[in-house]
């Protein structure tokens, strides 16, 4: 079982000494956006409540639902943002993510066709930013959030000036 | 022919556009009038009989009021100016060096009277199509040559793939005439549609259907079976009509498929612009030996936007498809590709498919192969390979399994090692991104 897990581990393993992990405030970030959420279940759940047709046990199981499934939610944003990771080398960018389902993606330099920077109302207000890179492919998913927004400039500033340098087309 | 001054196309083209709409327009003028009498009186139906008219006449006019204000015209850079509109003006500019079809299209009424509508796309997201009908048939050979001629000189040397780094752009080409690569006979065609796995399961449940209506004589199997039977019948001539006729010419631009049956089409495809193929061989085509090569093409520079897809051949025997192949990816040699088998343990994950997963990997390109009632093979040269996932999901980290995908660009081909040995995953991703950035170099 141990060899077992030291196989999965050597798959997604970095290239170097370790991921470079993001910003933890991408945690309070994705749980306030799951609290807004919750605001509009709870006034769902108010209404369900307060109606004289509905009765008592269906109110009760959906709160039940909506209580279990937010507290399931808020545990998981923790453990998903700890899982993402990337690594610069020198040809290419490797980007690490998931739990359940593992991802890396490995893209090359000469590839990168637009590096986006975006950063909505809630990640400026913490300071962090996601760098997202595009290539032909559709299916190419290279996003990293929660970086802070110097690092996040910084990186977005080098993979540009290495995809420039190694651009050869499609 | 100018092609830099702003021009029309032929004036004939709101009338070959209502000719196309006549069919439909009486159709719908005889239903309503037709309906309207049985259920209001003759004047009302009369009354709507000239609204139909007066309606269709309005439309006319738009219709010739909207020729008059498109023109297109290649300008000093190379671009294709369409700028077209009545109130709401539009101005599209498509890049020729991004090109990635020109086709001309005539459907059957224009066919008759001798029009052809050109189709020129790039790639891109956005203004990225344009659509010039109708031109006669001359205009349009010239205006396809030269968009074509265009396109090579402001893009990439790679309008050939195998020309090598000392290849010259279009002019000094050694093809001058057309070679004829492939045609496909009606008869195959017809019987390979006829045979393909979806149209067979659904005739099968139609049969099953039918007989069903027979035994409870129910009106909802028979609906079904109207369904089930109706579908495949229209799935078998709408792709009748359109790959009628098909054959494939090597061009001095590329490859030229010409294909349809009452709506000719010839879609020009830039050699160099080929991103991935797949090779289709569904279960009752095997005993013939027969397969579809389908194509994912795009455009040098695309945003990644554009799905690019070409038929290359609908049916082919093998033989056939990999000599029209080497055109497009010469040196592979289908049947001798070094193939690594999914493990045993797939089968738990792919419990059909599982024996025949495999990808394989040579010094031109990467190729999967997966199926098993329907098999494919993808193949992408690995200048073409954008970038490499390995996903793994919980049931696959159970069974030391993963999923290697490479990605190209947007189409109707995926090349993917699904369920590959998780052992051997990672080296295999990390090999291929050093195969595509090596292959990359040598194609600049």
């Amino acid at each position: 079982m141990t060899s077992h897990v030291n196989e999965v581990d050597a798959a997604f393993a970095p290239p170097q000494e370790n991921w470079v992990r993001v910003s933890p405030k991408l945690i309070t970030a994705r749980r306030i956006t799951l609290g807004m959420g919750a605001l509009l279940e709870i006034a769902v759940l108010i209404t369900l409540w307060l109606l004289p047709g509905v009765p008592m046990w269906v109110a009760a199981v959906a709160t039940a639902v909506v209580v279990i499934s937010f507290i399931w939610s808020w545990w998981l944003i923790g453990r998903r943002v700890r899982s993402y990771g990337y690594a610069e080398r020198a040809d290419d960018l490797l980007v690490v993510s998931g739990i359940l389902v593992r991802r890396l993606v490995i893209v090359p330099y000469g590839r990168m066709q637009m590096v986006d920077l975006t950063a909505g109302p809630i990640d400026r207000w913490l300071g962090i930013a996601t760098v997202q890179l595009h290539t032909a492919a559709a299916t190419t998913d290279a996003t990293i959030p929660g970086l802070p927004p110097e690092d996040a400039a910084a990186l977005r500033d080098r993979l540009a000036a290495r995809g420039e340098a190694r651009s050869a087309g499609m | 022919m100018d092609l830099t001054i702003p021009r029309r196309t032929h004036p004939a083209t709101p009338l070959v556009v209502a000719a196309r709409l006549i069919p439909a327009f009486y159709l719908g003028l005889f239903v309503a009038a037709g309906g309207i009498w049985d259920a209001i009186g003759f004047p009302a139906a009369i009354g709507a009989a000239i609204g139909t008219v007066a309606v269709a006449a309005i439309a006319a006019f738009f219709g010739w009021w909207s020729w008059t204000k498109l023109t297109y015209y290649l300008d000093a850079d190379g671009d294709l100016h369409v700028d077209s509109g009545i109130f709401q003006r539009q101005a599209r500019r498509l890049q020729l060096s991004r090109l990635q079809s020109v086709d001309a299209v005539s459907p059957l009424i224009a066919r008759l009277l001798g029009f052809v509508e050109v189709r020129i796309e790039v790639a891109g997201s956005g203004d990225s199509r344009a659509v010039l009908r109708f031109l006669t048939k001359s205009q349009a050979e010239d205006l396809r040559l030269t968009i074509l001629a265009k396109a090579a000189e402001a893009g990439e040397p790679e309008a050939v793939l195998n020309s090598g780094e000392d290849a010259q752009p279009n002019q000094a080409a050694t093809v001058m005439t057309d070679d004829l690569l492939a045609t496909v006979p009606t008869g195959r065609l017809f019987v390979s549609l006829l045979l393909r796995t979806t149209t067979v399961t659904l005739l099968i449940l139609t049969v099953l259907f039918v007989l069903l209506t027979i035994r409870t004589q129910g009106v909802a199997s028979l609906a079904i079976a109207v369904v089930t039977g109706g579908v495949p019948l229209f799935a078998i001539v709408g792709e009748f009509f359109t790959y009628s006729d098909f054959s494939v010419l090597r061009t001095r631009d590329g490859l030229q498929l010409r294909h349809g049956l009452l709506q000719t089409q010839t879609r020009t495809v830039p050699v160099g612009r080929v991103q991935a193929v797949e090779f289709i061989a569904p279960l009752l085509w095997r005993r013939f030996d027969w397969v579809r090569v389908q194509l994912t093409v795009a455009g040098v520079g695309g945003e990644g936007q554009q799905t690019g897809r070409a038929v290359l051949l609908p049916v082919a025997p093998r033989e056939q498809a990999l000599r029209v192949i080497a055109e497009v990816l010469p040196g592979i040699d289908l049947d001798n590709l070094p193939w690594v088998s999914a493990p045993r343990r797939a089968r738990w994950r792919s419990p059909i498919q599982w024996s025949f997963l495999a990808w394989a990997a040579t010094e031109e390109v990467i190729a999967t192969r997966s199926g098993r009632v329907t098999r494919r093979i993808a193949i992408a040269p690995h200048a073409r390979n954008q970038s490499v996932r390995l996903v793994q999901g919980p049931w696959q980290r159970w069974l030391s399994l993963a999923t290697v995908h490479f990605d190209v660009a947007p189409g109707p081909v995926s090349v993917t090692a699904l369920n590959t040995d998780l052992a051997g995953a990672r080296a295999l991703a990390d090999a291929q991104a050093d195969r595509a950035r090596a292959a990359r170099l040598h194609h600049r």
